[in-house]
């Protein structure tokens, strides 16, 4: 991970606040935006429950990375959506790893957040936009291996975006109750809040990034009870 | 169960497809008749689009989704503790209620109801690219030894946005004439090791960003279910104008020989449209040996397309073992990319 940004954002606004975060990013990995060649976004709720283009795609042609017609040999970018819940992050990163190494480019995007999808919609949580230029090689933390538990899943605990007839709008429901496991940190282990979503998880944990000299495991647990575990190296 | 970023090199091949439609057979001439259209269109004529599938009471995009996986792992001959990578590929996710799931990932709950444990689970959303992008990640795991078995799965439950388009009046809305174009399907593929090289290739995926508003699929606002807006002909301009470069780039850039590849598969928004593009083809790369063109009756069913050709095709025994094929797949933003494969073994004898 070359460079990161993250911020926390209001309801909406997740495309603008990434659009402003990778310029920052990319800026001050010393690259240029031609040179991203993958961007990958992690994340679960999308302004009006879109299900098409990729997310990722609005980032692209908002920076205007490689917008261009198809050449014999002209450059290009690819980008698409992963989700896991709350897990997005680690999926996204995963992805980033499996694809990138054969790609004509060094550079991908990760882009992480959430938008509150429409009015009606009641609204917990906090959300945040990260953005980070993930690299072949280069100075930064190092994700060594990616880890998941499916053991203490529950697979009724879902989310499920629905019509409201009263408001005549589109709302979600989380089904079922869950008792939140609460946030923890030890000298090289961070595991965010059961409730946060995808963005404020790797924001907090980037909060610590800058903190630790040798290796640091990040576990998120998504309300359903799955989880998965980076293990960086800096 | 730890994954090491930096894997060994493994080769990988396709075990098995499948594609599953559900019974109900819809004529398009009932819901798209010229007395239903702006200026009296043809639209039988316009698209070559027959008919298409509808899911019946109590099915969604999970339980097409589960009806191909089974399927597929049927013909792989492996059990559910085999595979130990999932990927969901729907863009639709909708239950018959019609609505949408967001959480935990598709692909967990697919896995669940298959009785495969221990695998790793999530989904992937790149439109109707969504699922060769799937297949994309899914062969890099196993290459790099990571996964041993994977399924690629999709469920597409879209015939709804049928209904919203109808209930919009289209003379208005010229946008949602292309949602009448779209069936319910499902697809799945597995994947596995193999000691041979070159049994999967894929192109260099690209992204045409600056084309990402030509297709938008989302909760209608005010009305239950979803809706799509599409710049049709400016979205099959935006592809044609790109389709020979894109092909003669990919050709050269997995290795192939244009003129060895037994079986092409194209998305196919529609049968027309596919017509047009093997024009385009063949002027830039000569005469395609095997082009299947046999959505006619189950139109367009987004990310599962390709599954549902190469289905009807092996049902028609047109698919021999060993035999190459290429899958050639776009989607909204506009994503393309291609896969190349050797046919698995056996597909002859495949129920």
């Amino acid at each position: 991970m070359l460079s990161w940004e993250s911020k926390k954002i209001g309801y909406t606004g997740l495309l603008k606040s990434t659009l402003k975060l990778a310029k920052k990013a990319i800026s001050n990995a010393g690259i240029k935006p031609d040179e991203i060649g993958l961007i990958v976004h992690g994340g679960v709720f999308r302004e009006h429950f879109r299900t098409e283009p990729a997310f990722a795609t609005h980032i692209q042609g908002d920076l205007g990375i490689h917008c261009h017609g198809i050449g014999i040999d002209s450059r290009s970018c690819f980008s698409f959506d992963v989700t896991d819940g709350s897990c997005s992050p680690h999926i996204a990163i995963q992805s980033i790893a499996d694809l990138l190494p054969a790609l004509p480019s060094d550079y991908a995007l990760l882009c992480i957040g959430d938008d509150r999808p429409t009015k009606h919609c009641d609204w917990e949580y906090e959300s945040y936009c990260v953005v980070a230029v993930i690299g072949l090689s280069g100075e930064g933390p190092r994700c060594e291996s990616i880890s998941y538990d499916n053991s203490n899943l529950t697979t009724n605990l879902t989310t499920i975006a629905y019509f409201d007839k009263s408001v005549k709008g589109n709302n979600f429901d989380n089904a079922g109750t869950v008792e939140f496991l609460e946030q923890q940190y030890s000298k090289n282990f961070f595991q965010g809040h059961q409730n946060w979503l995808s963005g404020k998880h790797m924001h907090e944990f980037l909060q610590l990034v800058n903190k630790h000299d040798d290796t640091l495991e990040h576990c998120i647990i998504d309300r359903s009870g799955k989880s998965t575990t980076a293990k960086w190296v800096f | 169960m730890p994954i090491d970023m930096l894997g060994g090199a493994n080769h990988t091949q396709l075990l098995s497809f499948a594609g599953f439609l559900p019974e109900t057979k819809v004529e398009t001439t009932s819901f798209a008749s010229p007395s239903d259209l702006p200026r009296s269109l043809d639209f039988v004529r316009l698209t070559g689009i027959l008919a298409h599938r509808e899911v019946s009471n109590g099915q969604g995009s999970f339980e097409l989704a589960v009806g191909a996986a089974k399927k597929a792992l049927s013909r792989a001959d492996l059990d559910a503790k085999d595979i130990d990578l999932v990927i969901n590929c729907s863009v639709s996710k909708m239950d018959g209620k019609l609505r949408q799931h967001l959480s935990p990932s598709f692909a967990t709950l697919i896995a669940n109801e298959l009785q495969i444990s221990g695998a790793q689970t999530f989904d992937v959303s790149n439109a109707c690219a969504g699922m060769l992008t799937g297949l994309m990640i899914a062969e890099s795991r196993i290459k790099s030894g990571q996964s041993k078995y994977a399924l690629v799965v999709s469920g597409e439950h879209i015939t709804p946005i049928i209904d919203e388009a109808k209930r919009r009046n289209l003379y208005l809305h010229p946008r949602a004439m292309a949602s009448l174009t779209v069936g319910d399907g499902a697809a799945a593929y597995i994947l596995g090791q193999s000691e041979e090289a070159g049994r999967i290739i894929f192109s260099e995926p690209i992204t045409m960003a600056q084309f990402n508003h030509y297709c938008i699929g989302q909760a209608c606002k005010s009305h239950l279910g979803v809706q799509m807006r599409t710049r049709a002909k400016d979205m099959q301009t935006a592809v044609f104008d790109n389709l020979g470069n894109f092909l003669k780039r990919s050709i050269d850039y997995m290795g192939l020989k244009w003129d060895k590849i037994d079986h092409t598969f194209s998305h196919p928004t529609t049968p027309k449209a596919v017509k047009k593009g093997k024009k385009i083809a063949e002027e830039m790369m000569g005469e395609i040996n095997f082009l299947h063109n046999n959505s006619q009756e189950t139109a367009n069913t987004a990310s599962t397309t390709h599954g549902i050709q190469i289905e009807i095709s092996q049902n028609s025994g047109h698919l021999k073992s060993e035999e190459t094929a290429l899958l050639i797949s776009y989607g909204s933003g506009i994503g393309i990319l291609a896969m190349h494969f050797k046919i698995p073994k056996g597909v002859e004898n495949w129920s």
